[in-house]
């Protein structure tokens, strides 16, 4: 074997326990060798940093901002959010004449876990406050009553509502060489999506499959609480959207970067159609960007 | 796509994988570092670190992600960036994060030359020596992310890349100059 190849698989970590030994005995009884393996372990290295670079480089260019959803919509749609509730509430109270309130979307939203939070100067030696992962400001609490998003896997889907304090006593690190080992950490119901929240049981006891046994044509289906996607969906994360507008549930799916609507409860089996509203797809973008 | 997949995609060296965790768990992330004192682009940046973290530690054949992601990535980003606090509170400046500051001077300087002989490498032949040297993928994969014909062809081409960037190194230092 060429010493090139013998080098790589040494600093790649590709040789047997006992071959690394032995080659460990050989650098250290050539003064060429151990030169030539240190350079080798630069390359690397710099490689790295290079690759680093380029991956912070690509996440630079993906549109995120704290302040995307944008107040004055997030206002716009707690507004809407409110208006519907009220009226409902009171076309509900005249209906049944007991004022016996039925679940709303707002009301479920409710129960969205509490912020557990320890303060702590984060001066010289810092603690740091730890949020629960999912925890979200009251305002976002407001617009997640109207603004429900949803990442679904192949399998079904059973979120808890608890979402446990992360503990911030966690030795960091193991953590950091990638044993996430803490039993808070190993515990935590940390959420899978900070935007996901509890608040549309029809949405949450949806379960979603993929049949990729003819990867041609994407389309779905609803059979009781069951979406089938048919098509490739397992090359790309996909998403399901649902937007509460004028007390109408819109279901949609995002996937490689479009947008399709789903009806809820098609039982045919349905091409996907691209969503091309404008004003929809900027509310989609909002929740998605 | 669960954890586990999106894993698998990352040790693909799929970098879509990537983009969907930063979106995904942007606001949870930032929002840890503000309420400690940080800016949205500091956040930014040290989530952006705990992404490569992620990235760079899925490459180990033996990762075992033993939370969920989300989990995972919170503890990095709380842990570097209670070291960035510490950093800044021996500087009392806000300089770049510097991951590399326990290195020693020399060694720093060495990765410094050949960083510089890499950037002044192809495109397609650094892209080549990242996926084979830092994402550690096979060389089946290189080709099919490269467009090669098939894994031969990768190996070769990574073989010429690979002598002419020791060749730029050693033109312009000598091996005694990676000598502790």
């Amino acid at each position: 074997m060429e010493l090139q190849e013998k080098i790589d698989q040494y600093l790649l970590d590709q040789l047997s326990p006992a071959d690394k030994t032995k080659f460990e005995q050989l650098i250290a009884g050539d003064s060429h060798l151990k030169s030539e393996v240190a350079l080798q372990q630069s390359v690397v290295t710099a490689l790295g940093n290079t690759r680093s670079m380029q991956l912070k480089a690509r996440m630079q260019k993906i549109p995120v901002s704290m302040a995307s959803t944008g107040n004055a919509l997030r206002l716009k749609w707690i507004g809407i959010a409110t208006t519907g509730a009220v009226a409902a509430g009171l076309i509900i109270f005249f209906l049944t004449g007991t004022g016996q309130e039925k679940n709303t979307e707002s009301a479920e939203s409710s129960s969205i876990q509490q912020t557990t939070s320890t303060e702590i100067s984060p001066a010289v030696v810092p603690t740091i406050e730890s949020t629960t992962p999912s925890a979200e400001s009251q305002t976002e609490k407001a617009e997640q009553a109207v603004v429900v998003k949803k990442q679904k896997n192949t399998g079904t889907v059973a979120p808890s509502n608890e979402i446990k304090a992360f503990d911030n006593s966690a030795n960091f690190d193991d953590i950091e060489n990638g044993n996430v080992t803490t039993p808070n950490a190993e515990n935590s119901s940390a959420p899978a999506n900070t935007l996901y929240t509890e608040t549309n049981n029809k949405l949450s006891n949806l379960s979603v499959t993929v049949d990729n046994s003819n990867s041609k044509d994407k389309s779905y289906q609803f059979t009781g609480s069951k979406l089938t996607l048919f098509g490739d969906f397992n090359n790309k994360p996909y998403e399901l959207l649902e937007l509460n507008n004028k007390g109408q549930k819109n279901l949609f799916l995002s996937y490689n970067n479009e947008y399709y609507e789903l009806v809820w409860g098609q039982m045919k089996k349905t091409p996907l159609k691209k969503v091309s509203h404008k004003e929809t797809l900027e509310k989609l973008k909002v929740i998605n960007p | 796509m669960n954890d586990q997949e999106i894993i698998e995609q990352i040790k693909k060296g799929d970098e879509s994988a990537i983009d969907f965790l930063y979106k995904k768990n942007y606001r949870m992330m930032v929002k840890l570092i503000l309420k400690n004192s940080g800016t949205e682009d500091e956040a930014k940046d040290i989530y952006q670190d705990a992404l490569v973290v992620l990235w760079q530690k899925a490459r180990n054949p033996e990762f075992v992600l033993s939370s969920k992601i989300s989990t995972y990535l919170y503890s990095v980003c709380l842990n570097l960036w209670r070291k960035e606090l510490e950093r800044k509170g021996r500087h009392t400046s806000s300089e770049g994060m510097d991951y590399g500051e326990n290195m020693p001077y020399d060694e720093k300087e060495r990765i410094h030359i050949v960083q510089k002989c890499i950037n002044e490498l192809g495109d397609a032949c650094k892209q080549i020596l990242i996926y084979y040297y830092y994402d550690k993928l096979s060389m089946a994969e290189i080709a099919e992310k490269m467009g090669f014909a098939n894994a031969d062809t990768a190996k070769t081409k990574k073989y010429k890349c690979k002598q002419e960037l020791d060749k730029k190194i050693k033109t312009q230092y000598t091996p005694s100059d990676f000598l502790d």
